[in-house]
């Protein structure tokens, strides 16, 4: 369990930052929601002045942005941005931690099996992403009730708040793949700002083209909101997908981890 | 018994040879130097008895075990200093020293006091605040901290002043006298000479020496040094077994291998002045083998070199 313990502490803060982050983050378009319901003629107006396609970039749907759930679609894209960001860089940086300080001599040399401190980092990186989001969503929730959720349906505002957590789960095993696949790994906070980001563009090209092609390269828009506000679940083969982003890359980086030769200082 | 054995040991990255049939045998509890210059294969080697890097083909044991099956259950008894020490940003010592321990399951907390204590480390100073020296050290205390069985030492002096390495090699010589075994690897020959009971000598990948310190040092070489009236007479003198000769004004230097008999009578028959005629260090005697090429230099060291210099006494 010593990896664990490492990587657990080596977690910790950045876990509590995040956490105030996100909730911060949320805290301050929830701070928007009123202002935005009481003037909803005047931002109507405004919102059908825009193009269609920048609307449909945004996640702007006009007909359901005055009621909590249409608002909460609509800007827990950017909270998602925030925290796949976040979660990418935890996947990176636990799994380059070596790379970066040039410690993998320091650490392959103990007596560890290679599957067993992969093993160890993952449930680090998981565990922090449990806690974050334990507080992150009970935040989400305790806003519900606080917000005026009129007209808005519980269930699937609780599908919208663990859409944020399933693309946190994916983020992070993609992050955990690129820092151990990728040959160096110099700045785990700016790969995962640049995939943050990229997916995030992608995710905005899929609402303007509505090509699932491109959806398939979005893992933003997998669990739409329109469809989650459409039939209150998740798409399943959608989700399936999912699942599959948080297994694959895991996969293919506990085996390149185990079997990889470790590169001389 | 022996703690470290390898087969045929070879590693090739991509098309790039590591090391190629390496055949090594380290008794328990010697001093075993591994010397070779950057590139020959040492460090290879090394990585691979600690499955850093896995076989290309062939198979190490350690313990009677091998190195890829049972990497968990050798590495509880391995120490390993590697040349260049690195470490987690932000760690002071005394937390890294007790984040290696926890590994070996073992209170480590008095060995490590003793050790940081011996080598004037402060362990409550962050790493990232320490001169490569005293990062040293830490990675000295960290293959020491459990007493391992086996020790592995790759180039491991570097950054080093002369006193603290007195106190290294003496904790490296305790930790041999109760039981453990040292794989010592160094471009640094005279550290070798120092420590080592026995050395292996790589050179592209290959062993191509194994003897005993004494066998190396006294297996004939001899380090000559002849004084002539003149130059001339200097340059103009030949010495059948001689190799490395070099003619400073009327001063003939070599080193000398073979019949030590023929040696006196080539000098007395010479017009040689001053004779001084000494034990060549390890350095020399290493150079020898590395100045050698063709198929002599691998298969078989101790035919003469194809450098030397053929001509009757």
């Amino acid at each position: 369990m010593s990896v664990f313990k490492f990587e657990a502490r080596r977690l910790l803060i950045p876990s509590i930052v995040w956490t105030v982050v996100l909730c911060a983050i949320f805290w301050c378009f929830s701070l928007l929601f009123p202002t935005f319901q009481s003037a909803s003629d005047q931002f109507t107006q405004l919102l059908n002045s825009f193009p269609e396609q920048m609307r449909e970039a945004l996640n702007m749907d006009v007909a359901s942005m005055f009621t909590l759930n249409g608002f909460f679609a609509f800007y827990s894209m950017y909270v998602m941005l925030a925290s796949a960001i976040m979660a990418c860089y935890f996947g990176v940086s636990i799994f380059a931690r070596e790379k970066i300080a040039k410690t993998s001599d320091f650490l392959l040399a103990k007596p560890e099996s290679r599957m067993n401190m992969y093993l160890q980092k993952l449930a680090a990186g998981w565990l922090a992403l449990v806690g974050i989001n334990i507080v992150f969503v009970g935040f989400l929730l305790l806003m519900y009730h606080v917000l005026d959720h009129t007209g808005a349906s519980y269930t699937v505002y609780v599908l919208l708040a663990l859409n944020l957590v399933i693309i946190q789960f994916m983020m992070f095993s993609i992050g955990a793949a690129i820092g151990t696949l990728a040959p160096k790994v110099r700045v785990p906070s700016g790969i995962a700002s640049g995939v943050g980001f990229g997916l995030f563009i992608t995710g905005m090209l899929y609402g303007i083209i509505k090509d699932d092609v491109v959806r398939f390269v979005a893992p933003f828009q997998y669990l739409s909101s329109d469809f989650i506000m459409a039939h209150s679940r998740y798409d399943w083969p959608w989700l399936g997908l999912c699942v599959a982003v948080i297994v694959v890359p895991l996969a293919v980086s506990m085996i390149w981890y185990v079997r990889k030769d470790v590169e001389s200082t | 018994m022996a703690v470290i054995e390898t087969k045929d040991l070879t590693k090739y990255y991509g098309k790039t040879r590591g090391i190629e049939n390496l055949n090594l045998a380290v008794e328990e509890g010697e001093i075993f130097g591994f010397i070779g210059p950057n590139g020959a294969g040492k460090s290879t080697t090394i990585r691979t008895l600690l499955n850093l890097i896995f076989p290309t083909s062939g198979s190490a044991m350690i313990f009677g075990l091998d190195v890829v099956k049972d990497k968990v259950k050798i590495l509880k008894d391995v120490g390993y200093l590697p040349s260049e020490v690195f470490y987690y940003d932000g760690m002071r010592a005394i937390d890294l020293l007790t984040y290696s321990a926890s590994f070996y399951r073992v209170d480590a907390k008095p060995r490590i006091k003793e050790l940081a204590d011996r080598l004037d480390l402060d362990l409550h100073k962050k790493i990232d605040d320490l001169s490569y020296g005293n990062r040293k050290k830490v990675g000295i205390i960290q293959g020491l901290l459990h007493s391992p069985k086996l020790i592995i030492l790759d180039e491991p002096t570097g950054g080093l002043d002369p006193l603290m390495q007195q106190t290294f090699f003496q904790i490296i010589r305790e930790q041999n006298q109760a039981g453990a075994t040292v794989l010592f690897s160094s471009h640094i020959l005279s550290e070798v000479q120092k420590m080592a009971s026995r050395i292996a000598i790589i050179k592209d990948g290959n062993i191509i020496k194994t003897e005993t310190m004494a066998e190396m040092q006294k297996e004939s070489y001899k380090k000559v040094i002849l004084t002539f009236k003149t130059p001339e007479e200097a340059k103009a003198f030949t010495l059948a077994g001689s190799d490395g000769v070099e003619v400073h004004d009327n001063t003939f230097n070599c080193i000398y291998r073979g019949d030590i008999h023929l040696l006196v009578t080539a000098i007395a028959a010479s017009a040689a002045i001053d004779v001084h005629i000494a034990e060549p260090d390890l350095e020399e005697v290493f150079m020898h083998y590395y100045r050698s090429d063709g198929p002599n230099a691998t298969d078989n060291v101790s035919a003469a070199p194809a450098s030397h210099k053929k001509v009757a006494a």
